[in-house]
């Protein structure tokens, strides 16, 4: 960037005097900067902002690891109540997931297949128990207009998904294979959306 | 006439109303703020390697039929306009070479021509990558928070909408701030914009985290021997820490830089912040020769077709 100070220099020097091509290097007038009777130190404000700067830095650090230690047990006990509440308002095909998981099956790891069937299959359970409540075909077809998509399925999606270690790999999840027919064709339940997620911020974060 | 050109008014904003050329000797204003000297290598050789890395990062996404998707769309256009940087500084640094030994002559009014261009240039690269930081952001974000919708959210007409849309309006800025750098108001408009990308990347990185601490901690209060917990964590903090602190750290000080312009151009103090000018110009090329590390290198997929590539070129 200091060059175009010199292009700048030599720019007006050529255009105020047609001499010959001379360089000078010159400072400049500091007319309206007065720099007397200063009581603070001049580099104040530089050495302010660069310790603010790191100063910051440091404390995003330490306030982004106590988040991570600190934390309410007492939120799990509520949740598995909670879990009970919303399954009884969505309802999966539990043999759709399969097909899903063919579209999805390169990017999981072994371990995520059986434990997401395990997931799966404790979700079957809990639905099994709950179907006197339901009408017929609660496992055999997707209504996807009685799955709720709101924010609080989260929680018990992921209360089933945390069963397993979600495995840190790294993967090409929103390749171009994954087109947007798979997913209107056979539209997954909500539970590979928060497994999504779980893989996702993973993914991103470590 | 005013000879001022932008990238000076910013290095001596004090000028600003005067627009002259009166020249005092060296030993008058030797006593203030020295300011630092960086020299030209060091702006060739980050330069250098932020267009070999960058030049990379799009090689393999180009070459690998995985990468082709709007996630790794954005990266590849994060790395371009950071390629965009470095050229633009590899060549102000070659024209300032040329210039100086005599070997390129030219007239007066070209070379300000050219000074404009290359100083259009900087701004629309520097505009563009802080546009394609905050929209990985939002891309990321949308990856977990939408996930199952992500395919009918983020389509990629949206992406090259998205894209060639940035880049117009980077173009546009920048040929609106050069033609009047003088405004304050145009300052104003960067400095906004700045904290407009802050202030999103902060909240949606710190969204993120926040889900995926509350995914640790549930798996960590399932489990018996909570050993995935704290380290998991860690390594978010960390990760996020790096995200934002570069940020912090590459962009702040430039924009601090404008603020101080914008607020006090003649303050003695504020002069000496800008008597660091070529620091904050040297950080923002770290900037891009950072963010191919933390953004593009994190993806295992495109680590491995990057020593493809690396390893069929040689």
């Amino acid at each position: 960037m200091s060059a175009l100070r010199l292009i700048s220099n030599r720019t007006s020097q050529q255009a105020l005097s047609n001499s010959d091509y001379t360089w000078d290097y010159e400072y400049y007038e500091y007319g309206p900067v007065s720099f007397e009777g200063l009581k603070a130190h001049k580099y104040s404000i530089v050495i302010g902002f660069w310790v603010g700067l790191a100063v910051f830095v440091i404390f995003m650090f330490f306030v982004l690891t106590l988040l991570t230690k600190t934390g309410a047990p007492h939120q799990d006990n509520a949740e598995p109540s909670e879990k009970r509440f919303h399954m009884n308002s969505f309802v999966t095909d539990f043999g759709r997931p399969l097909e899903s998981e063919r579209v999805f099956s390169r990017q999981m790891a072994e371990e995520s297949q059986s434990l997401f069937h395990f997931c799966i299959n404790e979700v079957e359970h809990m639905n099994k128990a709950k179907e006197s409540h339901k009408g017929p075909g609660l496992e055999s077809n997707i209504h996807f207009q009685e799955v709720p998509r709101s924010s609080g399925m989260f929680e018990e999606d992921l209360h089933c998904l945390t069963k397993f270690n979600i495995p840190n790999f790294v993967n090409t999840e929103q390749n171009s294979s994954l087109g947007e027919d798979d997913l209107l064709i056979s539209e997954p339940p909500i539970i590979l959306e928060s497994k999504l997620a779980t893989q996702s911020s993973h993914r991103i974060l470590d | 006439m005013s000879t001022l050109d932008p990238l000076r008014l910013l290095r001596e904003p004090w000028n600003a109303s005067e627009g002259n050329q009166s020249n005092i000797t060296a030993g008058a204003s030797g006593g203030w703020c020295q300011g630092l000297d960086i020299p030209n290598e060091l702006f060739l050789a980050l330069g250098l390697v932020s267009l070999v890395e960058n030049l990379l990062v799009v090689a393999a996404i180009l070459k690998n039929r995985n990468l082709h998707s709007p996630t790794y769309y954005f990266i590849c256009c994060l790395a371009v306009s950071d390629m965009l940087v470095s050229i633009s500084n590899l060549a102000e640094m070659l024209f300032m070479l040329l210039l100086e030994h005599g070997v390129l002559v030219m007239r007066p009014s070209i070379v300000r021509h050219m000074d404009n261009v290359i100083d259009m240039l900087i701004c629309s690269s520097v505009v563009s990558s802080l546009s394609f930081l905050g929209v990985i952001a939002v891309d990321r974000y949308i990856t977990i928070f939408y996930a199952l919708r992500y395919h009918s959210i983020m389509t990629l007409q949206r992406a090259v909408v998205t894209m060639a849309s940035i880049w117009l309006a980077s173009t546009v800025s920048s040929t609106i701030l050069i033609t009047y750098y003088q405004s304050n108001t145009i300052l104003l408009c960067l400095i906004s914009f700045f904290l407009f990308m802050l202030v999103l990347m902060l909240v949606l990185y710190i969204h993120m985290f926040a889900l995926a601490r509350h995914h640790l901690h549930s798996i960590s209060s399932q489990q018996k021997p909570p050993t995935a917990h704290r380290s998991g964590s860690l390594k978010g903090a960390v990760t996020l820490t790096i995200l934002l602190g570069v940020f912090f750290i590459c962009w702040g000080p430039f924009f601090f830089h404008l603020i101080l312009i914008v607020t006090c151009p003649t303050n003695p103090f504020c002069a000496c912040f800008f008597s660091y000018f070529n620091l904050f110009l040297i950080l923002i090329i770290c900037n891009s020769v950072i963010d191919p590390l933390i953004y593009a290198f994190r993806s295992q997929e495109l680590r491995r077709t990057l020593r493809e590539v690396v390893m069929c070129s040689w």
